[in-house]
């Protein structure tokens, strides 16, 4: 009897406000699609499958003529050392924001100090945080866009561009990885008596600095495979060269671009995994020379920069925040197109994190090869060759996927399905799921092994070991990541109008264009208000994701 | 049929170990065991810690290989089985594992049913993960426990002794025909140990299964049993009957060791 209305209470024991989560969740996914223009006939429409298949081709014999060699080659080199050197320029602005926008553990605020400069290290603590926003939330190709306008064509607009978006993105990482020191070291010199400074080099710095140097080479891999797109707004790299290629349909010279891009990426990637592990020195080294390559042998008009007509051209810039457009239609419009970049960026997150979701178990070792025991028992030969394969294979999967950056698949996506959102959902969809792919097989083989050997030792398979003690734990972890991945693609998806693919980035493209700065103020101010929004609520949800489910 | 069991009659006894090794790179975790263990018996494996009872009991679910020496089943050995023979036999082992190796973010009900993986195959696996399986038969196990009620909680809020209800439910779930307690009673307090202890031998008799149980602690479970196995230091010191254990005995066993028995 007893039991009978335990099973009834089966279904009623998780609380009401997490069936509520879920099922707006749900209707917020269907929206997504709907705003994204899903429609999977696109892909075998007769003529939509004819350009799939005359892409393919050039695949199947991309141009490797010696002429054709030696400019990719160039070009690829060019794309590497704007990256670095972007990369270089984005450190520089993001130390001292990141030292200014922050809040050091058991440090108060000028403490025994009058009162004006605990207010005026708040201020400037404030301020510092707004720079970091406005220069994060404005994609990289709006930047680029701008600067090539000022200063002309060439690498210089896209090293400054990523220098300032990922300033932005850099910056704030850097600043909560501080916030989240442990304060025993800092109080320590503080009742030494060491100021601020002292209390930072020799506090704080030692406990942050090699997550500081792990994330500023990942934002290395992410600065060159942006640098590698710049080019179709004219600034230089290799995306110059795969957007003339698309645009005259030679598919030939496009497979090898797009093959030297994955060349180098991968590469890249390689090195930074293994620079991660190596000693400090080393990356810092990396990145010390790559940044200086960049800045030597790149042709980066600094002076142009700050030459009257720039200095003119900005303050034109920033005085139209002071007079946006502000006519119903036109923020009606636009409030639509941002509406329809945070469907798409939804809508691909999520299918992306399905396809993460199934294919990660593959590329996990320790679920496809190893298992948990001392003495793996893997069968024969034959079935250790099968799971070898299929792991390795998935990886390179992944690999592949997230090598490209988005806008080369959203150039890929139109060519096959068309313009429109759809082709950026699915580029947004195909570059997402190397990445979260790659990020859940690290969540798993990072879940504590004893649940899981259990489960093996009473003879578990490798479907149960995953479902019942892999999962579990890894759940909270593999929702945060997504919910992440969503929160940077609201960003990247903005850009995809630039080629066309939908959303915001559409309008922001004729907006410069067309120099009616006016609308361009209005439109950057709702995207940025709403990646201000959601980076927010990402990260309270995050927090409690995290929180609430660890045991 | 191994020439053995082809030339005698006799029905092969239920576990045989034949002087079984066992290393860890160059630490012996077993050394020249041999022991016969009947259908139905009820065995207690005692010794200080790293004494290689976890060892054994790994060797005797096919969870290790022994470095060298027979583990043998119903008279086959374990090496020579297939794939599906071994998972056969794995099935009919129930292990009941420390509580800690529960997972605590799921209901008392998966962690039970975690018991039935081996016999499930994948599908079946994952339809439970949305669909839970198995209710009736794993409320009536939780009732014998006495801790239906708790069914439906996540295991993390249950209390230690609850948890090892649970984890010995995960043990019995799959109706094995050998029981397999590694330490069921280690992070638990005498009174409750003991009702665990009670609980284990209990099940066992009323499934005559056979229960192999590890305890460092001979007292709590001297009583329960009809056989007691002491392992120092990977040797088996001690094979007898609970009462002919003598107190010198058990100074052998734990000479050296801080451990009280």
């Amino acid at each position: 009897m007893k039991a009978a209305v335990n099973v009834a209470k089966a279904h009623s024991s998780k609380p009401w406000w997490v069936r509520l989560a879920w099922a707006l969740g749900l209707v917020l996914v269907v929206w997504s699609g709907h705003v994204s223009q899903v429609n999977p006939a696109e892909f075998f429409d007769s003529d939509n499958a004819s350009s799939a298949m005359s892409l393919l081709d050039g695949f199947r014999h991309p141009d490797f003529s010696n002429d054709m060699l030696s400019r990719v080659g160039q070009l690829a080199l060019e794309s590497v050392l704007i990256g670095c050197a972007g990369l270089g320029l984005a450190l520089l602005l993001a130390l001292p924001l990141a030292y200014f926008g922050t809040t050091i553990p058991g440090l108060p605020d000028a403490p025994n100090r009058p009162r004006w400069r605990r207010i005026g290290r708040r201020s400037l603590r404030g301020s510092a945080r707004l720079v970091l926003l406005v220069f994060r939330s404005i994609p990289e190709i709006v930047w680029a866009f701008l600067f090539v306008g000022i200063v002309g064509l060439g690498p210089g607009p896209a090293v400054v561009a990523i220098g300032i978006t990922f300033g932005g993105i850099i910056g704030k990482l850097y600043a909560e990885l501080v916030e989240s020191v442990s304060p025993g070291p800092v109080q320590a010199l503080r009742t030494v008596g060491a100021n601020r400074w002292a209390v930072f080099l020799y506090g704080v710095l030692p406990q942050v600095q090699r997550q500081w140097i792990g994330y500023a080479l990942f934002r290395l891999e992410c600065g060159i495979r942006s640098a590698s797109i710049l080019g179709i707004v004219g600034a230089g790299g290799i995306g110059m060269e795969i957007d003339l290629a698309i645009r005259y349909f030679q598919y030939d010279k496009l497979a090898t671009a797009l093959l030297a891009v994955l060349a180098y990426v991968v590469v890249l990637e390689i090195a930074s995994a293994l620079l991660r592990r190596a000693h400090v020195g080393w990356p810092l080294l990396f990145l010390a020379m790559g940044t200086g390559a960049g800045w030597f042998l790149l042709d980066v008009p600094w002076s142009e920069f700050v030459g009257d007509y720039a200095f003119f051209e900005l303050q034109n810039f920033v005085s139209s925040f002071a007079s946006p457009t502000l006519d119903s239609a036109f923020l009606h419009e636009a409030g639509l197109r941002m509406a329809e970049t945070i469907g798409m960026a939804l809508c691909g997150t999520f299918f992306a994190g399905i396809l993460a979701f199934l294919l990660a178990p593959l590329g996990t070792r320790t679920l496809t090869i190893r298992g948990y025991l001392e003495d793996a028992q893997t069968g024969g030969w034959l079935q250790r060759v099968v799971a070898m394969v299929l792991m390795s294979s998935t990886r390179v999967v992944f690999q592949l996927t997230r090598a490209l950056p988005s806008l080369v698949w959203a150039l890929i996506f139109v060519v096959w399905v068309g313009a429109g959102p759809f082709a950026g959902m699915l580029a947004i969809a195909a570059h997402t799921s190397g990445i979260l792919g790659r990020l859940f097989t690290e969540v798993y083989e990072d879940v504590e092994p004893e649940s899981a050997q259990a489960l093996e030792r009473l003879g578990a398979k490798r479907v149960g070991r995953w479902a019942y003690a892999v999962l579990p734990f890894a759940m909270p972890r593999l929702m945060a990541f997504t919910l992440f991945r969503f929160e940077v693609n609201v960003r990247m998806t903005a850009m995809m109008g630039f080629v066309g693919a939908g959303g915001i980035g559409d309008a922001i493209h004729s907006a410069i264009e067309t120099f009616h700065m006016n609308d361009l103020a209005t439109l950057l101010a709702i995207l940025l208000g709403s990646v201000a929004l959601i980076d927010t609520l990402g990260d309270r949800i995050r927090g409690r994701l995290l929180t609430t489910s660890s045991p | 049929m191994t020439p053995e069991s082809s030339r005698t009659t006799v029905k092969p006894p239920l576990i045989s170990l034949e002087s079984v090794h066992r290393q860890w790179g160059d630490r012996s975790a077993l050394t020249d065991v041999s022991l016969t263990i009947e259908a139905g018996q009820r065995v207690a494996l005692i010794g200080p810690s790293g004494s290689g009872k976890s060892t054994l009991l790994r060797l005797v679910c096919g969870a290790l290989a022994s470095s060298r020496g027979t583990v043998r089943i119903d008279g086959e050995a374990i090496q020579a089985l297939s794939v599906s023979r071994l998972q056969a036999h794995r099935a009919r082992c129930g292990i009941v594992e420390q509580s800690q190796h529960l997972v605590p973010q799921l209901s008392v009900h998966r962690n039970v049913v975690a018991g039935l993986l081996p016999q499930w195959a994948w599908y079946r696996t994952l339809f439970s993960l949305g669909w839970p399986l198995e209710r009736d038969r794993v409320a009536a196990l939780l009732d014998s426990l006495g801790i239906v009620d708790r069914q439906w909680d996540k295991a993390r809020v249950l209390s230690v002794g609850q948890q090892q209800r649970v984890a010995i439910a995960r043990g019995l779930v799959g109706n094995p025909a050998i029981i397999l307690a590694d330490e069921p009673t280690a992070s638990l307090d005498p009174t409750t140990a003991a009702e665990a202890i009670q609980l284990l031998v209990d099940q066992a008799e009323s499934r005559s299964a056979t229960l192999l149980l590890c305890s460092h602690q001979l007292s709590q479970v001297v009583h329960s049993v009809d056989r007691v196995v002491g392992l120092r230091e990977g040797r088996v010191v001690i094979d007898e009957a609970p009462d002919r254990v003598t107190d010198a005995m058990l100074n052998v066993l734990y000479e050296g060791s801080r451990e009280r028995r």
